[in-house]
């Protein structure tokens, strides 16, 4: 590996490692607000109307062409636009070819894979359990932590390696937005497309096995300790 | 009144729920009904857990909900049993009750080492739920819900899961725990027989309204499920003295006595007593008859379904009542008429509760 592909391999784990935190922050409350239905048809219309809005656009990424996502995050990042304008007065930097803009685009790319392993565990819930624990004199808050996040934790597992996978493996979007700057923006998907636009196929080999070997091992330990959770320790 | 509820509340569908309620403290008041007539909505709505508008609810001078107020369930503490089994998977026995204890936001109350000896928990502690069997889980639930030193317990169908050997081996324990707990129970069931063993005031649901209420003794002598097989008569009588040489003890039953086989008991102490109604045969004659119980009645009412095998007569005596389940058969020969003077023999009788009143 050269140094300019160890710089990239840094700035992906960096990328990988800073959309998942922002999925956690923000994709969790999501989850649980679209995990939550409501069963009175009278008040909980306007709540079910938005949720039915906002539950296939946070599945939209699955389906768009990356170069879609990155093609409108571009025109929002520059400054002629709102968001890119509100960043650069806040930053005096522009967010379109920056790490942060990739964060953003990451994060939103990856929003289905977070999002929904999570909704599907929340909606899995049993509710009399969450009732059993308020009426203990658990806070929402404190249900949530010493409650909810133990009995989701398989859900939060899945949901957090497979948005860190998932954003290692982006390429399309990262090079719409993020262009090919090193130590900036190219990451590891990039710099193996650089390798074999100059035709040099050793150096891709060896990120190509590398990602390779690093998806697999991912999802290998995902589905195991998938199936022992399912196998004994959990029960709802 | 400790504890009280006014709600008028339409579901989807068309049920309505129209009720009025103040129960009496340091009681245990049950809720009887078929299923879905609306006892379990009134014990979510006094716990908060459904947040329904335009009704009220208050305790001890507190309002927990009106058009105003909305104090949220984990506010209000209320020891709440489910009828299905909800203790928290992911931990122990052990870790369940801490859960409860760590929550407590007072002092007092049953201390952990008397739960765990009251519903004999101690060997159970390092176990996980699902190691349990229904009636173990259930006993933990009820437990961890009393650790939270509750100032009022609702239990909705606590037993409602369980199979009949496991509802007869937990019935035992909540009668134990109510005489060790100076707080208001609002039990829920369905069940006659929990309810004639628990209750202290009965109050009647039927489509989303109270229908009647009344202190188990009377309940327990009218309505219709009277023609039920497990109907029986709750009697109150006075403890009078223990005959050591037979190891029974004389009860005082309005003006007569009732002999049964329970011991420790205080003399002069009032005690419930509960005579079932298929135990109970009539006679016109004082009959030489291996059976110890049998008391002078007259007959106050004649309850024959018109259909199926079975008749119920309800006997006064002093100023209770007894119930006797008889074939109607029996009740067309010998053709028993209202006011009439009878004997009823007694094969069972059944020591329910001691008060302290």
């Amino acid at each position: 590996m050269t140094d300019s592909d160890l710089v990239s391999l840094w700035l992906t784990l960096k990328l990988a490692g800073a959309t998942t935190l922002v999925l956690i922050v923000l994709g969790t409350p999501l989850a649980w607000w679209l995990s939550q239905r409501s069963h009175s048809s009278e008040r909980g219309w306007l709540r079910n109307t938005l949720q039915n809005i906002v539950e296939p656009l946070v599945a939209l990424p699955l389906v768009l062409p990356p170069t879609v996502v990155g093609f409108y995050l571009l025109l929002a990042f520059s400054p002629n636009n709102l968001p890119g304008e509100l960043w650069q007065s806040a930053t005096g930097t522009t967010l379109a070819f920056s790490f942060y803009g990739l964060v953003v685009g990451s994060a939103i790319y990856s929003l289905p894979f977070y999002v929904q392993p999570l909704q599907v565990a929340f909606s899995a819930l049993q509710r009399e359990l969450i009732e059993a624990a308020a009426t203990l004199g658990a806070s929402p808050l404190d249900r949530f932590f010493s409650l909810i996040v133990p009995l989701c934790r398989r859900g939060f597992i899945i949901a957090i390696c497979l948005s860190f996978a998932h954003t290692v493996g982006e390429f399309g979007i990262v090079l719409m937005i993020g262009g090919n700057l090193p130590d900036e923006t190219r990451v590891l998907s990039i710099a193996l497309f650089d390798h074999v636009e100059a035709l040099d196929y050793g150096k891709a080999h060896v990120l190509a096995g590398g990602l390779l070997g690093f998806s697999f091992v991912t999802l290998f330990l995902l589905y195991a300790v998938d199936r022992r959770w399912q196998n004994g320790t959990r029960t709802t | 009144m400790s504890l009280s509820i006014q709600a008028r509340v339409i579901r989807e569908g068309g049920f309505e729920l129209n009720v009025d309620v103040a129960f009496p403290d340091r009681e245990v008041s049950a809720l009887f009904g078929a299923s879905g007539s609306g006892k379990s909505t009134i014990l979510r709505l006094l716990a908060g857990l459904d947040h329904t508008p335009d009704i009220r609810v208050s305790f001890n001078d507190t309002v927990w909900q009106d058009d105003s107020t909305f104090v949220p369930p984990h506010q209000r503490h209320i020891g709440y049993v489910f009828q299905h089994l909800n203790l928290f998977p992911h931990l122990s026995v052990s870790g369940n009750l801490d859960y409860a204890e760590t929550r407590r936001q007072s002092g007092g109350g049953l201390s952990r080492q008397d739960l765990l000896d009251i519903l004999n928990l101690s060997s159970l502690l390092e176990k996980l739920p699902r190691q349990l069997s229904g009636g173990e889980q259930q006993r933990v639930a009820i437990a961890r819900a009393l650790l939270s030193n509750p100032d009022l317990i609702v239990m909705d169908e606590p037993l409602g899961s369980l199979d009949q050997s496991a509802k007869d081996r937990i019935l035992p324990y909540l009668q134990r725990l109510h005489r060790s707990l100076e707080i208001p129970i609002i039990y829920v069931s369905h069940v006659l027989d929990e309810i004639l063993y628990l209750a202290d005031t009965v109050f009647e649901i039927a489509d989303g309204k109270i229908t009647g209420q009344s202190s188990v003794i009377d309940f327990s002598v009218s309505g219709t499920h009277i023609n039920q097989q497990e109907a029986a008569a709750i009697v109150s009588c006075r403890v009078r003295s223990e005959n050591e040489q037979y190891s029974l003890t004389e009860l005082q039953f309005e003006d007569t006595q009732l002999l049964v086989s329970a011991g420790q008991l205080t003399n002069g102490e009032l005690v419930r007593v509960k005579i079932p109604a298929r135990d109970v045969s009539l006679s016109r004659q004082r009959n030489e008859s291996s059976i110890i119980n049998v008391i002078a009645t007259t007959i106050a009412h004649i309850h024959d379904p018109g259909t199926g095998a079975s008749a119920v007569v309800k006997l006064k005596c002093g100023n209770q009542f007894l119930l006797a389940l008889i074939t109607r058969k029996s009740l067309q020969e010998l053709r028993f008429e209202i006011g009439e003077s009878i004997f009823a023999q007694i094969k069972g009788v059944a020591l329910m509760t001691q008060h302290d009143s």
